[in-house]
């Protein structure tokens, strides 16, 4: 570079722009370039077998700090290390390892430099509520999680006579939010008579699709009055049968009212005590 | 009276009908009933606890005074029912302590606030449960001379069974019905035990002439009634030795007896086993408890020891078992701490039959009504005291292995109090004087006493 500098400065001008030109190939040439994997895609089933992403620092001028990996904009732990070539493996790949990759070389002198890798999946998805139970009036939500990339556009069905329908909100009572891997329907002040069934949400993305149904039951405010009424009855009877019972058996023993029951062994020496009460009774 | 047949004649022997007859059984089928009702119930509250915390954004602890106050409210109201049925009959009272305990649940399903709960829940459905369990304890005792023990340990089984069934009915409620709904059909099923009381069939009392009554209250109309009071809730009997000696003794026993049903699954998940193994070591304790009270009652009705002799034996081993508890999971061995855990079920259950059955040889019979009712209130204040010095203990040390051996020190200091009773190495069991009732002291009353004699050799009798 500086004999060539030198030498230019002794030449005629089209040799000095020539000069200039090649200085800026040069400096261009130490921008650091890295060649990184393929974007890959996770098969949907099955197990897939690891595989690893790479990133290799070509050039060698500018004073390497160290490099690491991010993961959806987050710095994956324990990834820094000193090399230029540099390399993340997963060894089991599931659905929540995919997103976008990044490998970032940090230097001295010079500003970082990164390289992005995309990991895709088809959506599956991993949280939802099977049932929700609710009282008439109240708020119901059901919600789904999933994982894949990229973040996959969500419906949300309702099961009607066989089929999966889109929701009808004529009566402005259903809202969906959905962001990235979740999404929400929330449905107030429900109505026993329209709104209880299953509901179904839809994950989809480029590769593939993935749903999930969850059921919704709507309480009614008199429904636990129904088994109280039959418990009830049922205590009715049973003390109806015990009196009825006991009047029956011992008819004679209700008559015997007046008598003062006193110490009753089959003994004479009872039935004088039973006339001196009978006596002090007339006194 | 002459054409009156020889079988009413002998079913108007004070309360009982022909002891051990068959209607008899069906109190023990009413004990077992409202048993379940109160206890059973008791137990599976505490499925409404985490819908209770979710719905009144309240900690656990505020959640969990609900049930103590409830079983604080049934422990001191035991008197109250008591002397309620001897003043009355047990009968009515078993069945107002039934409205009331429905009647607590149902206004519980409309509360709005904690305090609601407390007052509802807690104190109106534990006063309702004070008024049935004395009463119905003390009924079937006196029906029964020879298997008096088996009806117990029949009848408490309940509890265990009752457990089982409860859980899985309750949450089942609550889902289909949610929490305010399970609590109105809870309190329907609770006025099962209005039944329960109306077969307590009416006890024969001697009627006092009206002249000697009239006479009394004219004279020392406040202090009678206090003193008719105080005999009703048998308070004289607080006086007697042999009766605080017992009760001192079930009290010692109450406060490490529960320590094991509260802490058994977080030692055993302390010890490293897996939620599923705890909870199976919990169920397997449970069902042989059940064993164990059916057994021992059976047992202890053969008549051949001393029901305090069995009741002595069968504390010492329960707290052994307890205080080889912790140390049997200390190897890490899963099957030791089963067998010591299924040991532990047996011998406490065995114990819980005996329990009640010894006191009608502490007291006389007439008096056993107000003697149970006490003694539930004495046990309450030592109840109270177990849980949380366990946990405290627990909190210190870090592990289980001091609550346990001093829950089971507990079990073994009972045993000891039982051990200074008067004749407690007779034999047979002692003879009890009946004590005559304070008011009324003339030929008249000398019937109640004369009538009690045959009641109370009759203990002695089967055990000879």
């Amino acid at each position: 570079m500086v004999p060539c500098k030198r030498r230019a400065a002794a030449m005629s001008l089209p040799v000095v722009i020539l000069g200039a030109l090649m200085l800026h190939g040069v400096s261009s040439q130490n921008e650091p370039s890295i060649a990184a994997s393929e974007h890959t895609s996770l098969p949907v089933e099955g197990h897939s077998p690891p595989f690893t992403l790479q990133c290799n620092l070509s050039s060698s001028e500018n004073a390497l700090l160290e490099s690491y990996w991010m993961r959806n904009g987050e710095e994956i732990p324990e990834t820094r290390s000193p090399n230029r070539n540099t390399e993340y493996r997963l060894n089991k790949p599931r659905g929540d390892d995919a997103g976008v990759y990044m490998c970032v070389f940090t230097f001295e002198m010079s500003p970082a430099a990164n390289t992005t890798i995309e990991v895709k999946a088809a959506p599956e998805i991993t949280g939802h509520k099977r049932s929700e139970n609710r009282n008439e009036g109240q708020r119901g939500l059901l919600y789904c999680k999933s994982v894949g990339y990229p973040h996959p556009s969500w419906t949300w069905r309702k099961l009607e006579n066989g089929i999966y329908r889109e929701i009808d909100n004529s009566s402005g009572r259903f809202s969906i939010s959905s962001k990235d891997n979740y999404t929400e329907l929330s449905i107030t002040n429900l109505d026993i008579n329209l709104d209880p069934g299953e509901y179904q949400c839809n994950a989809t993305n480029l590769l593939g699709s993935s749903d999930e149904t969850s059921v919704l039951r709507v309480r009614s405010h008199l429904a636990p009055l129904w088994p109280l009424l039959g418990v009830l009855a049922e205590i009715i009877i049973l003390i109806v049968i015990i009196v009825v019972y006991e009047k029956r058996k011992k008819p004679e023993d209700l008559q015997d009212d007046d008598d003062p029951a006193g110490p009753v062994k089959t003994n004479s020496t009872n039935n004088h005590k039973d006339k001196n009460l009978r006596q002090r009774n007339t006194n | 009276m002459a054409g009156v047949r020889p079988g009413a004649e002998s079913r108007r022997s004070g309360e009982a009908e022909e002891p051990d007859g068959g209607w008899s059984w069906v109190l023990v089928g009413a004990l077992f009933v409202s048993t379940s009702l109160v206890f059973g119930l008791m137990r599976g509250l505490g499925i409404f606890f985490v819908e209770f915390v979710q719905y009144f954004d309240e900690s656990a602890q505020a959640i969990s005074w609900i049930a103590s106050t409830g079983l604080a409210a049934q422990q001191f109201f035991s008197p109250l029912g008591a002397a309620l049925s001897k003043a009355y009959d047990a009968g009515p009272v078993v069945m107002a302590g039934g409205c009331l305990a429905g009647l607590g649940l149902i206004l519980a399903s409309r509360a709005t606030c904690l305090l609601h709960l407390y007052l509802t829940m807690g104190l109106l459905t534990g006063l309702g449960w004070g008024l049935v369990f004395t009463p119905m304890v003390a009924t079937v005792m006196a029906s029964f001379r020879q298997r008096r023990s088996l009806a117990l340990g029949l009848a408490f089984s309940s509890i265990g069974l009752a457990s089982f069934t409860f859980n899985p009915l309750f949450q089942f409620l609550v889902e289909t019905y949610a929490w305010r709904g399970a609590l109105l059909i809870l309190g329907g099923l609770s006025f099962n035990i209005v039944p329960c009381g109306a077969c307590i069939r009416p006890r024969r009392r001697p009627k006092k002439p009206e002249k000697v009554k009239a006479a009394t209250e004219s004279r020392q109309s406040c202090g009678g009634a206090l003193r008719q009071v105080a005999s009703y809730l048998e308070l004289s009997l607080l006086c007697e030795r042999p009766y605080v000696t017992y009760a001192l003794a079930i009290s010692l026993l109450n406060v490490g007896y529960f320590v094991p049903y509260v802490h058994l699954v977080a030692h055993s998940r302390h010890a490293g086993f897996s939620e599923y193994q705890a909870a199976f070591v919990m169920s397997a304790a449970g069902v042989t408890d059940i064993l164990g009270r059916v057994a021992s009652g059976w047992f202890s009705d053969r008549g051949h020891f001393r029901l305090i002799h069995l009741l002595s034996a069968w504390t010492t081993l329960a707290g052994l078992s307890i205080m080889l508890l912790p140390v049997s999971s200390m190897r890490g061995s899963y099957a030791a701490l089963v067998g010591v855990s299924l040991f532990y079920g047996f011998s406490s259950g065995a114990l819980t039959s005996l329990a009640f059955t010894v006191v009608p040889t502490v007291v006389s019979a007439e008096r056993v009504m107000g003697a149970l009712g006490l003694l539930q209130l004495i046990e309450s204040c030592a109840g109270l005291l177990g849980s949380p010095l366990s946990g405290l203990l627990r909190d210190i040390t870090g592990n289980y292995m001091a609550s346990f051996v001093v829950s089971g020190a507990f079990f073994l200091l009972s045993t000891l109090t039982m051990a200074t009773l008067p004749h407690f190495f007779a034999r047979t069991d002692p003879p009890l004087l009946p004590v005559m009732p304070p008011m009324v002291p003339d030929a008249e009353t000398q019937s109640p006493s004369s009538e009690t004699e045959p009641m109370n050799e009759s203990p002695g009798d089967s055990n000879q």
